[in-house]
């Protein structure tokens, strides 16, 4: 097993050696920050998925947290906005939020002044009516005032950032994405699998409309842009007299850096987890949680456990792209880019290995990357063939070929799965003998 | 039919997979009822929550004691999506496997 990982992993090595050499040194260190950045995100779903057992389908709702986490620390100040009657405006609904949760949590307690029963029901049913109004009456009009700044200065129409080092934006992110976890866990996780998955699903889609209709706090699909960068950006570079090419480089080695010692931290610290008593434990709920709940572990308690520290991998892992981006775009984010493609990972690298989903990261990653390349070049060679041959090219195919790269990525996938269907490194089981 | 209402594209069924699956938990799983029952809910849902109601009030603007805003939805238009969601999301809290109690694994 251990000579497999060595292998496996010198291989995807080699891989990026050659995919450096082809793509330049510029496009390469761009790649593997991004493919790191990846990496972690699926650490995350490899504890949740490999570890526990959980089936989480919403890792697109993690990442948009974190990425919104990051643009709200790090972001410039808008002077515009503190120098208006925004956060008056924002402070009165925050107010109404607070009355309405009151008014809700009252209506939930009513049982102690004598309302029971379907009274109790019609109460709180009422309460959520009455929150939700308040809440709209104030919300709208700030929102509507927010956005309207921007009339008076270019990139003025929300709230703006804190301006503080984004790194505290990573660690926010992170937060905000554990803080979610938290209600969304304490809400789905008694639910059993399939509707846990189509709950998650559920609830990141739900997410996600708010991160992009809420343009007063994300600027929505307008993009917050550009963000700082924790470590110097080319720009600065070149400004200290370095030559264009080499600033892109450097600057990104230095990007690089940084994630890699978070994913080397996270690494280690996941890797000690898996084998102690904690991530024993979690693998005997996974296995068989009655079992375990009959042990006298509290299953639900442990489950919300891992799905918090999943998520909030996810939210560091989303902030750093984001940051690395400079753009934070709530419109640019797709389920079928931000959640399966993890999906994927964890699958072809293995569930339940640290290595496999760490490799199955990097790889699928990289096989993304390349795919489009790969597949214009795959179908201009067919397209030159069949023109060769007299039949004329295929129209179209250029903008044709760019639709290809899912194609790609299905073959890698459907092949990885044929030849090792436990993943590349599969999860060791020690058995007493 | 779905292409009658919106226009017909290659990746036409991401946008209608989601709310179709949410139906379908909603209803039940296994259960054929269950599915027209969800069906009907979530679509009925989504279109009520985003109608805009000052439309069928704006005959009787003069007898009324306040006055109509342009826009009396329940939720903004951009937030369809999320109202199939929700509802989802209430009826697993209230029944977890559907509301005809369907199939659990």
């Amino acid at each position: 097993m251990m000579q497999r990982t060595l292998m496996m992993f010198a291989g995807l090595f080699a891989f990026f050696v050659v995919l450096g050499l082809l793509l330049g040194p510029a496009n390469i260190t761009l790649i593997l920050v991004q493919a790191f950045a990846y990496a972690l995100v699926a650490l995350g779903l490899n504890i949740q998925w490999g570890y526990g057992g959980l089936f989480n389908f919403g890792i697109m709702g993690f990442l948009m947290l974190g990425g919104f986490g990051v643009t709200f620390v790090a972001a410039p100040i808008n002077p515009v906005f503190w120098g208006s009657e925004g956060p008056m405006l924002l402070a009165r609904a925050v107010l109404a939020f607070a009355a309405g949760a009151l008014l809700v949590l009252g209506a939930r307690h009513a049982d102690r002044i004598g309302v029971k029963g379907r009274w109790k029901t019609a109460a709180i049913i009422l309460a959520w009516a009455i929150a939700y109004v308040i809440y709209r009456s104030q919300i709208d009009p700030a929102a509507q005032y927010i956005e309207a700044l921007e009339t008076q200065a270019p990139n003025a129409g929300w709230v703006g950032g804190l301006g503080l080092h984004p790194v505290l934006g990573w660690a926010f992110g992170g937060v905000l994405a554990a803080g979610v976890a938290y209600v969304v866990g304490r809400i789905c996780l008694g639910l059993r699998t399939d509707y846990l998955a189509i709950a998650t699903i559920g609830i990141s889609e739900i997410i996600r409309a708010l991160l992009k209709n809420m343009d007063w706090l994300t600027r929505g699909t307008r993009t917050a842009s550009p963000g700082p960068w924790p470590t110097p950006p080319p720009q600065q570079l070149q400004a200290a007299g370095m030559a264009i090419n080499d600033s892109f480089v450097y600057a990104r080695l230095g990007f690089l850096a940084l994630v890699l010692v978070i994913v080397v931290i996270v690494f280690f610290l996941v890797q000690r987890a898996y084998g102690g008593p904690w991530g024993r434990m979690m693998r005997a709920i996974r296995d068989n949680h009655i079992a375990a709940a009959s042990m006298g572990k509290n299953v639900t308690r442990r489950q919300l456990e891992i799905f918090i520290l999943g998520s909030a991998l996810m939210g560091v892992g989303g902030a750093i792209l984001v940051s690395f981006a400079q753009i934070y775009d709530p419109g640019a984010y797709q389920p079928i880019n931000h959640t399966f493609i993890f999906w994927t990972m964890v699958i072809v690298g293995g569930a339940g290995n640290n290595w496999g989903a760490l490799l199955g990261g990097l790889l699928i990653y990289a096989v993304m990357i390349v795919g489009d390349p790969a597949a214009q070049w795959i179908f201009g060679a067919i397209s030159q063939f069949s023109s060769d041959l007299g039949l004329g090219a295929i129209p179209d195919i250029q903008t044709r070929a760019s639709q290809m790269r899912v194609l790609i990525m299905g073959v890698v996938i459907v092949l990885a799965l044929r030849f090792a269907p436990r993943g590349l490194l599969p999860e060791v089981m020690k058995r007493e003998t | 039919m779905l292409a009658l209402d919106v226009s017909l594209k290659p990746d036409l069924a991401f946008n209608i997979l989601l709310p179709v699956f949410a139906a379908a938990i909603v209803g039940g799983l296994g259960q054929a009822y269950g599915a027209i029952a969800g069906g009907f809910l979530i679509g009925f849902a989504e279109t009520l929550a985003v109608f805009n109601w000052s439309v069928l009030l704006r005959p009787f603007r003069d007898n009324l004691p306040f006055t109509l805003p342009n826009d009396l939805s329940v939720v903004p238009t951009e937030y369809k999506l999320t109202v199939a969601f929700v509802i989802l999301v209430i009826v697993l809290l209230w029944r977890p496997t559907g509301i005809f109690k369907g199939a659990s694994s």
